[in-house]
């Protein structure tokens, strides 16, 4: 996997389109800025790899903490199941066309992470629980499932609130480092080993550096430096939007242009216009999924809420301008009944069709910034959402 | 009670018996929306749409017909929306044909919430608590809005372990309420209304009820009042004298079967059609069927199984998946291993209906019979009355 920029930088933006494509092939997998949908235990919610089969270049993210360990007493691997099978996680959850993309550990699942560098184990604090693992346990993983990309195991601590929300500087900056150094071990470690090569899988190191510039800044210039890193996600914490863009800003413009960047995104749509201006490439995100949980079909650039009573006779499809199988054939009346009666259908169609609306949402960005007319799209957009689209 | 066939503008269904192996029977008939080749399961989509599947994933494990609820379908979406948006097939874009149970079953499922009357069941409606009756006549005025191909005459219900007066007088109302069922019937001629044979464990009322149903001549008829819990041994006995009995020239349908074994069963025994919510449900809770019996995904052995759910099975499912992944996946609600498990437990059944007709055809009927037994219950003796049901239908197991 490698990632090529396609398109020179957006004038008033840091936009820009790329595309991911197979080394050996040098087949185009799929364009940015594109979108990696989060899965639980390796598949979308609901969703069967059938009806995936039009989407080929979405790519789909897997949970560490889902394969870790396939049983409930911690004994038995991912990684060794991977190896008895035979094939990687395309094979195994058979989502062959997917990108697949490997998270760490997404900070949604733990409160913080930490090393131990004496006994080579991190520990995730998780809800009052705490998981353990080794090094080796997260290096096997990665050497057993090919995915097209992994990420590098850092530490993570959230704010801490007792503090009074204030980040301990000398705290960030110990985290940062250690998590500098895990990364290089990590690259070091993956490289002498069997597995995939780096150019099968793609090596993604995570920048950190909390809510402090500078440390940010140091972050970005120290991960940059590692040899082997093909590309980067940037971690920021939950926060607001504007934040976000600075924070993100500040870590882009001291990563190297050449190579791709993710962030997660499940937020909004405003959210990922907002950071594809700051010039990030690819989003991990739920968001179609968030969307379905509470009923909304998007109908870009709007979603309507299809619970709402308004919808009971309406045959319309969820989109006049959608062509997904679940607007080939459905129409509003049909989902809000299956919403009303809680039928599990529901569900599925409304993730089909939102996340063919979203990965319709990113060709649209796409094609904005390829015609340089990013700026007017994202602007011509904003205002044409309702004040209860966002 | 009038004595005559019914008259005037039926539905011509162009029943033809393709073959038949002693009582079992393959026989094909046409519906306004399909064209139904039996012995055929039919997959519950109570409130129109069967358990997390598709349209498109239906038609491909080769469902012709599946199945509505009038009652759940009256309360939501309603009738008169179904109606405006062109009836039900439409509605759940299913292009195939769809049949609507009469909602009398309900009176057993919900019998603490309603009352029965000679004019109908009065119900607790569960969504504004409001009274509703549902009388012969509404039950009909709602499934002819709904717009099924098959349509069922409300019956009196009762618990198939029910015992004594209740079930003659049941039976008794059954007929009555079928006579209004068909003065009330507004779409002879695109809508087949079926009849419900009831009378319980006990062939005197099963066969005065026969009687009355097969002098009226309705479109096709129904094995009600059964599977529910009663004993298997006259379970069989009961089917096997209501096929004694139910002309040839019309489908016929057992209603709420859908074990393995009771489908091999009962087809032997000659009937047609089936519906059962165990297929999905099953499913939902993990198991799988295979030919070798029911497979529990959740078990700690699947995770480092890499074969298919079954190793014969064509379905799109046995084709990629491992059990091992299935097992990893499944767990929680959110994830697709239901649906992959809903899927092939649908096509299991539909292959096994498939193979029966093919057998029936093919003048193999016993062979395959005998075969398909012995693979489910290699670990355990084939129960008595599987052996007395096959050997009444001449199959020596």
């Amino acid at each position: 996997m490698k990632w090529n920029v396609f398109s020179e930088q957006d004038k008033e933006t840091n936009a820009r389109t790329g595309f991911f494509s197979n080394n050996a092939a040098d087949k185009v997998i799929c364009k940015t800025p594109h979108c990696i949908l989060v899965t639980s235990r390796g598949s979308l919610p609901h969703v069967t790899n059938d009806v995936l089969s039009e989407f080929p270049c979405l790519g789909l993210q897997l949970e560490t903490f889902d394969f870790l360990w396939l049983n409930s007493n911690s004994k038995l691997k991912g990684s060794d199941i991977l190896r008895e099978f035979g094939a990687g996680m395309h094979e195994y959850c058979q989502l062959q066309p997917h990108p697949l993309y490997l998270s760490f550990v997404s900070q949604q699942q733990v409160d913080k992470i930490t090393f131990s560098a004496k006994r080579q184990q991190f520990h995730a604090y998780q809800r009052g629980n705490t998981i353990t693992f080794s090094w080796s346990d997260y290096l096997e993983l990665v050497q057993t499932s090919y995915c097209d990309m992994v990420e590098c195991p850092s530490v993570v601590t959230k704010d801490d609130s007792k503090n009074g929300g204030v980040w301990d500087s000398n705290r960030l900056q110990r985290d940062c480092e250690q998590s500098t150094q895990l990364q290089y071990e990590f690259i070091q470690q993956w490289s002498q080993q069997h597995g995939p090569s780096f150019e099968q899988s793609m090596c993604i190191g995570v920048v950190q550096g909390g809510m402090k510039e500078e440390q940010r800044r140091r972050h970005a210039q120290s991960i940059s430096q590692l040899n082997g890193i093909g590309g980067f996600y940037i971690d920021v914490l939950p926060a607001k939007l504007t934040e976000q863009q600075k924070l993100a800003s500040i870590s882009i413009s001291n990563l190297p242009p050449w190579l791709p960047r993710g962030m997660e995104a499940s937020g909004s749509l405003e959210q990922v216009l907002a950071l594809v201006g700051c010039g990030v490439d690819y989003f991990i995100s739920s968001y179609p999924y968030i969307l379905s949980t509470h009923g909304y079909a998007l109908d870009l650039p709007h979603k309507n809420n299809l619970w709402n009573i308004q919808y009971r006779n309406n045959t319309d499809p969820l989109s006049l301008h959608c062509s997904c199988p679940v607007c080939r054939r459905y129409t509003r009346a049909y989902l809000n009944h299956l919403l009303n009666t809680h039928e599990m259908l529901a569900m599925t169609l409304l993730m089909i069709h939102n996340s063919a609306q979203y990965i319709q949402f990113f060709h649209q960005i796409q094609q904005a910034i390829e015609t340089k007319t990013f700026g007017a799209f994202q602007k011509q957009f904003l205002a044409s959402r309702r004040v209860d689209d966002s | 009670m009038p004595s005559q066939p019914y008259s005037g503008g039926n539905i011509d269904l162009q029943h033809h018996v393709d073959a038949t192996w002693n009582k079992a029977r393959a026989t094909t008939f046409r519906l306004p929306h399909s064209t139904v080749e039996t012995p055929i399961f039919m997959p519950v989509g109570t409130q129109a749409s069967v358990k997390g599947l598709t349209s498109e994933q239906l038609a491909e494990i080769n469902c012709s017909i599946v199945l509505g609820n009038t009652f759940h379908l009256a309360l939501r979406p309603g009738e008169d929306t179904l109606d405006q948006l062109g009836g039900i097939q439409k509605f759940m874009s299913w292009p195939r044909a769809v049949l609507t149970d009469s909602g009398g079953f309900q009176m057993v499922s919900l019998l603490e919430l309603s009352k029965l009357t000679e004019e109908g069941v009065w119900f607790q409606s569960p969504m504004d608590g409001k009274d509703m009756l549902l009388s012969p006549e509404r039950s009909i005025a709602i499934q002819n809005k709904i717009g099924a191909d098959i349509i069922m005459a409300l019956d009196d219900v009762v618990s198939s372990t029910t015992t004594g007066p209740r079930v003659e007088e049941a039976m008794y109302r059954t007929i009555r309420w079928l006579d209004r069922c068909w003065n009330a019937h507004e779409r002879k001629h695109d809508q087949a209304l079926f009849g419900i044979v009831q009378g319980g464990l006990d062939y005197k009322w099963r066969d005065i009820c026969l009687e009355e149903l097969v002098k009226r001549d309705l479109p096709g008829y129904a094995i009600g009042g059964l599977a529910g819990g009663e004993d298997k041994k006259l379970f069989w006995r009961m089917v096997n004298r209501c096929t004694d009995k139910l002309p040839m020239n019309k489908p016929r349908y057992c209603m709420g079967v859908g074990y393995p074994v009771d489908l091999i069963v009962c087809v032997a025994l000659g009937a047609d059609m089936f519906d059962c919510v165990y297929p999905a449900r099953t499913a939902r809770f993990g198991t799988a069927l295979t030919w070798d019996g029911t497979l529990k995904i959740k078990a700690a052995s699947m995770i480092r199984d890499y074969g298919p759910l079954d190793k014969q099975c064509p379905c799109k499912v046995c084709q990629q998946y491992s059990r091992s992944f299935l097992h990893v996946n499944f767990g929680r609600d959110e994830t697709a291993a239901v649906h992959l498990l809903t899927y092939h437990n649908i096509a299991h059944i539909s292959q096994l209906m498939k193979q029966l007709r093919t057998s029936i055809i093919d003048n193999t009927f016993p062979e395959v019979v005998r075969s398909m037994i012995h693979r489910y219950f290699q670990k355990e003796q084939v129960p008595d009355w599987v052996v007395e049901a096959l050997e009444a239908a001449k199959i020596q197991l």
